[in-house]
């Protein structure tokens, strides 16, 4: 492979002065070995005594961080752009300065970190000075906040407006008996309070929505999601994406759990992973399926250990990685995740620019003021189509959808694009509408009834159930 | 260059005062910005960087690689040099501390100023002549910057 390594100002006296140069390898690693031996006055800048990348130095494969990929090891394709870039840093305390900022009793108390060459009293002083907002104070919420309480976190914004219910104490350990029927922030900031009186416990009790989500993470440098539904789930990832805040997800359901960091410009968000929600109805709640109590436990975890790794700049963050956790079978999986080129919310392409209604974005809005949306099932539009009946499916979904599976016949309209190719269409003839899974056909059947269309038809559940009811060899997504 | 006398560093006066302006602004937090000029010893510019530490900006600064990647690039394609970087020291001296020499680059100029209550005072220069040589202080002239020949 070849492929073009940028040398950064400080470095290129070591390099011939050069701000480029064309090296060839089949991974970082080895391009880095050619360029050392190229100019061997590079390697005490670059590489630390066990060969490992100084910590001072980070390497960029096309923009992304290496560190966020594979390393050292990350696999290189013909015409990459490595750039070699140096951490730039500083600031005006000392540590000796900051050491008489944690009392005799902190000290003591936090006495296994400070001996942790990763923490030390400048990381536990970061700790001190960070602050951590939990959005819902439930299964993942309670363990996340306990650790970083313990932790030391200086400041907790827990926001959640539930009370606790006997069917909570089975896995939200915050919460106990004697709190039944009391609000959960109540108990939330008694608990946490107890465990670590130098932790300042902030307590908001809303729901988060469009109007106040901006303003209340605003507040804070890290947020954990410990959200049980889509609509929260969604505005919490937008609300991190335009305020650039990490974003440390977990989810949990029965015996299985999921988590990632949505680290907004240094790798993907939620909606890369998820581009839109599944209908309602369709994905049983852990009220419904159920959930192995300490599942959570895991879980939230591993959120706020994260959570403690952002805040003290230390490992590698669980970007561009979601880790699957199986209780049963007891094992950890990773999936590799990536910037999706076309998402609507982080991608270059962007079209979502301001929060938005996400209970019609999830569907569990009321609509009572909208029409309803007229539906047709898969196995009646197929019957109607081998009828031979004049009816044209229109696929709303993004072209690289397209590519996965479709429907034989459909013809493709990307939503965004809808509006603009509507004189395409015939308002006199039946069009079916779909997607992935019946929300944005609808909201494309919508815009096409405001433009006078009468005979207009919303595929539900989209391809999704087209593949379940009709095609089962059809690949979904 | 090394000699007694501590090298020169020539800072645009309009450059300075961007770097006193962007500084309040940025206070109680840390500012930072690039540095970039014609040639060694001559700063007549300043791209002001986002603060992205997390945790402490009032006492520390964090300069993103993609920003420091923007500013490299920027100096590049104009025939400039990236001479260093700049930061503020919020209600403290115009001294580099112990943190600011640990990230420290040979090769990168590291100016200070200092913000008192919101007001910018000192600037101050300093670099690092080897890889693990101490802060030396260079003599900083601010007024106009000859253009590059």
């Amino acid at each position: 492979m070849s492929v073009r390594v940028r040398i950064p100002t400080p470095l290129r006296p070591y390099a011939g002065g050069q701000p480029a140069v064309s090296l060839s390898g089949e991974t970082v690693r080895s391009v880095i070995d050619a360029l050392l031996a190229e100019a061997p006055g590079l390697k005490p800048h670059l590489l630390a005594d066990d060969g490992s990348l100084r910590s001072f130095v980070n390497v960029y494969v096309n923009g992304e961080d290496a560190r966020s990929r594979s390393g050292l090891e990350t696999e290189l394709s013909d015409g990459d752009e490595i750039a070699i870039v140096p951490a730039i840093a500083g600031g005006a305390k000392d540590a000796a300065a900051e050491a008489a900022e944690l009392s005799r009793e902190e000290l003591a108390r936090y006495s296994r970190h400070l001996v942790m060459p990763e923490v030390t009293i400048e990381g536990q002083l970061r700790l001190k000075r960070s602050s951590v907002l939990l959005v819902g104070a439930g299964g993942l919420g309670s363990p996340a906040a306990l650790y970083l309480a313990a932790a030391g976190v200086g400041r907790l914004g827990i926001v959640d407006f539930d009370v606790v219910d006997e069917s909570n104490l089975q896995r939200q350990i915050l919460h106990d008996t004697t709190w039944v029927g009391r609000p959960k922030l109540e108990s939330a900031k008694a608990r946490l309070t107890a465990l670590n009186p130098h932790v300042r416990v902030e307590t908001h009790s809303v729901a988060l929505t469009r109007d106040n989500a901006l303003e209340l993470l605003a507040g804070y440098d890290v947020v954990v999601d410990g959200t049980d539904n889509f609509e929260t789930r969604y505005l919490t990832n937008d609300a991190c994406y335009f305020l650039k805040k990490p974003n440390v997800y977990g989810s949990i359901f029965r015996f299985e759990g999921q988590a990632s960091v949505f680290w907004p410009d240094r790798g993907p968000c939620y909606r890369c992973l998820y581009p839109e929600p599944p209908p309602p109805g369709l994905v049983p709640s852990c009220a419904e399926g159920g959930v192995l109590g300490i599942l959570p436990g895991v879980v939230g975890g591993i959120q706020a250990t994260e959570a403690i790794k952002i805040l003290l700049g230390v490992g590698e963050p669980l970007v561009g990685r979601l880790l699957l956790y199986d209780a049963l079978a007891m094992r950890f999986d990773e999936l590799k995740l990536r910037r999706d080129p076309e998402c609507p919310l982080c991608s270059p392409k962007a079209t979502i620019r301001e929060l938005q209604d996400y209970p019609a974005f999830c569907g569990t809005g009321r609509g009572q003021e909208e029409e309803p949306v007229e539906e047709i099932t898969a196995r009646e539009l197929k019957r109607r189509l081998d009828a031979g009946e004049d009816l044209e499916i229109i696929d709303v979904r993004e072209p690289h959808e397209w590519a996965i599976c479709r429907i034989e016949g459909a013809r493709l309209v990307p939503l965004g694009s809808l509006a603009a190719r509507m004189h395409e269409l015939d308002s006199a003839r039946t069009y079916v509408l779909q997607c992935r899974s019946g929300v944005r056909s609808a909201k494309a059947l919508g815009l096409l009834r405001q433009a006078g269309f009468r005979r207009v038809l919303n595929l539900r559940g989209g391809v999704l159930a087209w593949a379940r009811e009709v095609d089962p060899s059809m690949p979904t997504y | 260059m090394s000699g007694a006398r501590p090298p020169v560093v020539r800072l645009r006066g309009e450059t300075a005062d961007a770097i006193r302006r962007e500084a309040a602004r940025a206070y109680p937090h840390e500012g930072c910005g690039a540095l970039l000029g014609p040639a060694e010893g001559a700063v007549n510019e300043t791209m002001p960087l986002a603060n992205t530490e997390i945790g402490s900006p009032g006492t520390r600064f964090t300069v993103s690689p993609r920003d420091y990647l923007a500013a490299e690039e920027t100096a590049d394609a104009r025939g400039l040099r990236l001479l260093g970087f700049w930061h503020s020291h919020p209600d403290h001296p115009a001294r580099p501390s112990a943190t600011d020499r640990a990230y420290a680059w040979p090769g990168l100029l590291t100016v200070v100023v200092a913000v008192d209550r919101g007001t910018p005072g000192d600037i101050t220069a300093w670099d690092v002549p080897q890889p693990e040589a101490a802060f030396r202080p260079l003599v900083l002239e601010i007024g106009p910057v000859k253009e590059a020949r």
